[in-house]
């Protein structure tokens, strides 16, 4: 897994290329957190490039997008592909994240 | 799960948004489900899917070895260049020939003439193109011997799943499902069974036939009881950061089987084919 931060205005956009699982997702979270530290508060995982996610890395979606509830913050996710957003809605996690079809559509909701 | 293999597929390996987007818009009139890549890495989980066509973008300056790692992924896909109107030299397309390239889509797109090569596209496929003809016939046998280093699994994983996509008999979903849950079964050797202590070690042996894929794992810790599966879906679970491993385990393969002691798991997947 690669990920990669960048910014569009106030929101900082999260790219995760590959897979997202418990052999990576710690550097993902300390990243996300660095940001969170340092004043970010609007979050967007885009997902268009993620191949899978294992429960760990579910788990780090999970535990992120309270840390940034917490902060007052937002976290949205995008370009969920047919077997994530399958993998989402059997642990109903689709109903805990604000899943938008497109980053565009995650930025104008932000 | 519905089985989207019947669509065709599409992957564009570009480093440009805009660019793949424009791709994608064009192909889907014709019936195409486009994928991106924005590199060369990864382009393992995306041959799970079995694209039809593969489009790569020379911006990307592919190399040499780049082509044969596209030409080893997708061994039964057809291999298109991308290339920017006026700006890519007669050279640069020949070389792209000669690494196996069958054709090429200009940019910006002129929709009618990628039509008109589509058409050319779907003709030829239904002249010859591969047969899975030898797949009943055929078993593949994996067997590893890892230390517990979480970092190895996604290794594990990508190779026991390209040994499974040779089979025609399994639906990319079933592939994925395989992914995610071979994945789960390797971090819970590693982490729970073995305690991440790098000198015990994890063994893995996959069955592969075209009826089904059998996956053992077995690690060298104590094992564990296996009470009732607590759901990680209710609505005080849900915010919850673990709990899911099993959970995900049950409901992504076809049969679950732990050994008496819990530390060996054996997963199945059928096909499709042969469940109906």
């Amino acid at each position: 897994m690669s990920f990669e931060i960048s910014r569009q205005d106030d929101v900082t956009i999260i790219e995760i290329a590959g897979q997202l699982i418990v052999g990576n997702r710690q550097a993902l979270k300390d990243r996300v957190i660095e940001e969170l530290e340092d004043g970010a508060r609007k979050f967007l995982v885009d997902f268009e490039e993620t191949g899978y996610i294992d429960s760990s890395g579910l788990g780090v979606l999970v535990s992120l997008s309270k840390k940034i509830r917490e902060k007052g913050g937002e976290l949205r996710l995008a370009n969920l592909n047919e077997d994530l957003r399958t993998l989402f809605e059997l642990t109903k996690l689709d109903t805990l994240f604000q899943v938008a079809d497109s980053r565009e559509q995650a930025l104008r909701e932000l | 799960m519905s089985d989207p293999s019947s669509d065709r597929v599409a992957l564009v390996v570009t480093g440009r948004r805009e660019v793949g987007s424009a791709v994608a818009a064009a192909l889907e009139p014709a019936g195409y489900r486009t994928r991106i890549a924005s590199r060369f890495d990864h382009l393992d989980l995306h041959a799970d899917r079995r694209p039809l066509l593969v489009v790569t973008d020379l911006s990307l300056r592919p190399s040499p070895s780049d082509w044969s790692r596209l030409e080893r992924q997708f061994p039964d896909s057809v291999l298109w260049a991308l290339v920017d109107r006026g700006r890519t030299s007669d050279e640069s397309l020949l070389s792209t020939v000669k690494q196996g390239c069958q054709d090429f889509v200009v940019y910006p797109i002129d929709r009618d003439e990628l039509h008109g090569k589509l058409h050319r596209l779907d003709r030829w496929c239904h002249s010859g193109g591969s047969s899975p003809a030898l797949d009943p016939y055929l078993t593949t046998e994996v067997r590893l011997d890892v230390p517990s280093d979480a970092s190895l699994i996604e290794h594990v994983v990508r190779h026991v799943a390209s040994q499974c996509r040779d089979f025609r008999a399994y639906a990319p979903r079933t592939l994925v499902n395989l992914r995610i849950a071979l994945s789960e079964a390797l971090s819970n050797a590693m982490i729970y069974g073995n305690r991440q202590e790098a000198d015990r070690r994890v063994q893995i042996h996959a069955h592969v036939d075209a009826s089904q894929i059998e996956v053992q794992v077995v690690d060298e810790g104590p094992g564990f009881e296996l009470e009732e599966i607590p759901d990680p879906t209710r609505p005080d679970a849900l915010e919850s950061p673990g709990g899911r491993g099993l959970f995900l385990l049950h409901k992504l393969a076809d049969d679950v089987r732990f050994n008496e002691c819990g530390n060996s798991v054996t997963l199945v997947f059928r096909s499709e084919r042969d469940t109906g």
